[in-house]
């Protein structure tokens, strides 16, 4: 696979902290990251204070029960919320600092999303979705973007469908043209939430197998999961409860 | 090589056909009638006043009760203030259309208004043009004004009966058609005009000499001297004994009715501003309507990195689209609708088209509001549609297991 491990080396600030971990760079740091909703029951507090370092080509399970705060705090690591209280950097960038336009620049050269119910536009083709993201973020010149997402569809496996409509192919042909619409922009980053949530147990199997390709290549995931199974495959499984991180086990 | 946002505007108006002709066909309307509301209005008064311009109207008109002669249209043409006169006698008659066969009361009475010019071949003011048939009238025969034909419903080639002021009754022949665009069309006066040599006069019953004077002032083109005019002309009338009952003063270059023909244009200018409100309040309909439908998509392009502005775009090229095709329609239809427009306004004012030219501003026009309507439209439903977060598109669409309700929809 040609997608490259992260280019630059650890943000300057985080090796002069003295906090540089033995064993790798931190790409991740959430500092006391607090974060309320005002619900129509009251307020609620998802995330009452939560820190995490993840290093550079880490596969990282989220896990805990629903409800538990795990949507919340990928959300805090992409960008797509905001923290009502805390810090998060993520490769050098003070993500709880961004502005909405500067948010979504940032994430789509830095950060791959994939979501649990895949959201490919309906009205584009598998191809054309890989596309989108790289002409949003103009790193790759537009007569390059069409070979790059044909290439990105070949390494998930699905560039035999790439002219049909994402309602033309299955659950799990969908979320891979997901991931590979995430790595258009080759970020180093990807943030999974309930990635396999709607497929059945052996689609997920194969599409936890693309995600573990990824780390292998050196890509730094963090994968929100119910599924216990999969969890027990990750180097790394962070348990949350109400908000906190009650178990982090490698 | 197209960018995939591309793509998406296309698909999204190709996918949804009937939204999208919908809208074309709503703008479509309004530019339609605006192009060719405003592309006869241009065409119209050119026109008109290239028309009249070539009858040389009079600036004043006075009727007297008692006839007047050669030598008193000398002493108004040597007036300083004035360009030059006319002498002409007009009265009305009665006339019916002599049916074969039929008794006296096949037909009732219906009026006539008789002009009755000395020199057809050298009319220098309200010039009247033969149009067809004999010219200028022969002797004991009658010419119809063309617009007035259809009052008059006999043909020309028919004989109708006239009964004179003296009620005696005369055999004429219509003989030909003129066009006199100094008179009111007749269809909106109501009274049909006929025209005779002036050596038919007696024969009808009528003395020899004229009873109405036309003239044109000097400088004519305003108004108040064309007033002062009038009066000085009508003074002059009165110490030569002659009673006036009635003068009138013509709007500068301007016909009759060009009021009426303005304030026709300015209604059908109404409905098309009208039917371009419709359509702007159909494009913020369907616009947000879109928008509502498409948050989750604009969420999740925010997620993978569109910036609002870029997402803007999408949707303002998008209903610009909806403008190019509209006015591609729009465009050539209003041309056509601005030509049979003009027609047809022309013939109920009785003057004729020389030339068909489409204003150029009048296609600017439309290609402005063409562009400017729809986005202006669609401005605050496509503002107020991006300023959904991410997390609000996400949260609302449930993406967050079981978050149904907290989203934005519920706060709004
Ligand atoms: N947009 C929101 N508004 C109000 N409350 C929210 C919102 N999103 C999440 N919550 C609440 O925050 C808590 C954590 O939610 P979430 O992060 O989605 O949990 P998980 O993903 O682990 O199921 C829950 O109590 C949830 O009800
Ligand atoms: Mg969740």
């Amino acid at each position: 696979m040609f997608i490259s491990p992260l280019k630059s080396p650890a943000p300057a600030h985080i090796a002069q902290d003295g906090r540089r971990d033995e064993e790798g760079v931190p790409l991740i740091e959430l500092r006391q990251v607090v974060k309320k909703y005002q619900g129509a029951a009251g307020v609620v507090l998802a995330l009452r204070g939560v820190d995490l370092r993840v290093k550079v080509g880490e596969f990282v399970a989220i896990v805990g029960k629903s409800g538990s705060g795990k949507s919340t705090l990928v959300n805090m690591i992409t960008g797509i919320d905001r923290p009502t209280a805390g810090e998060i950097w993520v490769g050098g960038t003070a993500v709880h600092t961004l502005g909405e336009g500067q948010g979504a620049a940032w994430r789509g050269r830095h950060v791959a999303i994939v979501f649990q119910s895949f959201q490919l536009l309906p009205t584009l083709s598998v191809l054309q979705n890989v596309m989108l993201p790289m002409d949003f973020a103009d790193r790759y010149p537009v007569r390059e973007q069409r070979d790059r997402a044909m290439h990105l569809l070949e390494q998930v496996e699905i560039a035999e469908h790439a002219h049909k409509l994402p309602s033309a192919v299955s659950g799990g042909q969908q979320q891979r043209v997901a991931i590979a619409r995430a790595l258009a922009n080759d970020p180093p980053l990807l943030v999974a939430d309930e990635p396999t949530g709607n497929l059945d147990s052996s689609t997920a199997r194969s599409v936890f197998r693309v995600f573990e390709d990824l780390v292998d290549q050196g890509k730094t995931i963090v994968m929100v999961t119910h599924d216990k199974d999969l969890a027990q495959r990750v180097e790394r499984a962070v348990t949350l409860a109400d908000g906190e991180i009650v178990d982090d086990r490698a | 090589m197209i960018r995939a946002r591309w793509y998406k505007v296309l698909n999204d108006l190709w996918g949804n056909k009937t939204r999208t002709i919908l809208i074309v066909l709503s703008i479509a309307v309004g530019l339609f009638a605006v192009g060719m509301i405003v592309s006869s209005q241009a065409i119209l008064s050119t026109e008109l006043a290239k028309s009249y311009a070539t009858i040389n109207p009079s600036s004043g008109t006075l009727r007297t009760n008692e006839p007047f002669d050669d030598d008193f249209v000398q002493s108004v043409r040597r007036m300083p203030e004035v360009q030059d006169a006319e002498g002409r006698r007009s009265f009305g008659v009665r006339f019916r259309v002599r049916s074969e066969g039929a008794g006296d009361q096949a037909e009732e009475w219906r009026n006539l208004q008789v002009f009755a010019v000395p020199d057809y071949a050298n009319m220098r003011i309200n010039k009247i043009r033969p149009v067809s048939g004999a010219w200028p009238p022969p002797e004991h025969e009658l010419l119809i004004e063309r617009a007035a034909l259809q009052l008059i419903r006999a043909q020309v080639g028919d004989v109708v009966l006239i009964e004179t002021p003296g009620r005696q009754v005369r055999e004429m022949r219509i003989s030909g058609l003129v066009h006199d665009l100094s008179q009111l069309p007749a269809p909106i006066d109501g009274t049909p005009y006929g025209y005779i040599a002036f050596d038919t006069l007696e024969w009808i019953g009528e003395p020899r000499g004229y009873n109405e004077l036309h003239f044109v002032a000097r400088d004519g083109a305003d108004k108040d001297e064309a007033q002062r005019v009038v009066n000085l002309v009508k003074d002059k009338a009165e110490k030569s004994g002659l009673t006036i009952p009635m003068s009138m003063t013509a709007e500068p270059g301007q016909v009759p009715l060009n009021d009426v023909l303005q304030a026709i244009l300015l209604l059908l200018g109404v409905l098309g501003v009208l039917s371009l409100l419709l359509s702007a309040f159909l494009i913020v309909n369907t616009i947000s309507a879109l928008l509502a439908q498409q948050v989750r998509q604009v969420g999740v392009m925010k997620a993978i990195g569109a910036r609002t502005r870029q997402i803007m775009g999408m949707y303002l090229v998008m209903v610009l689209i909806y403008g190019v095709v509209a006015l591609l329609l729009a465009v050539p239809l209003g041309t056509l609708g601005a030509r049979a427009l003009s027609r047809y306004m022309a013939s109920l004012f009785n003057f004729d088209l020389t030339a068909f030219h489409v204003p150029p501003q009048a296609i600017v026009l439309q290609v402005v509001i063409g562009l400017a309507v729809p986005v202006l439209a669609s401005l605050v439903p496509i503002l107020s549609g991006l300023r959904v977060t991410a997390a609000q598109a996400m949260n609302t669409l449930g993406l967050n297991n079981g978050q149904f309700g907290k989203g934005f929809i519920d706060r709004l």
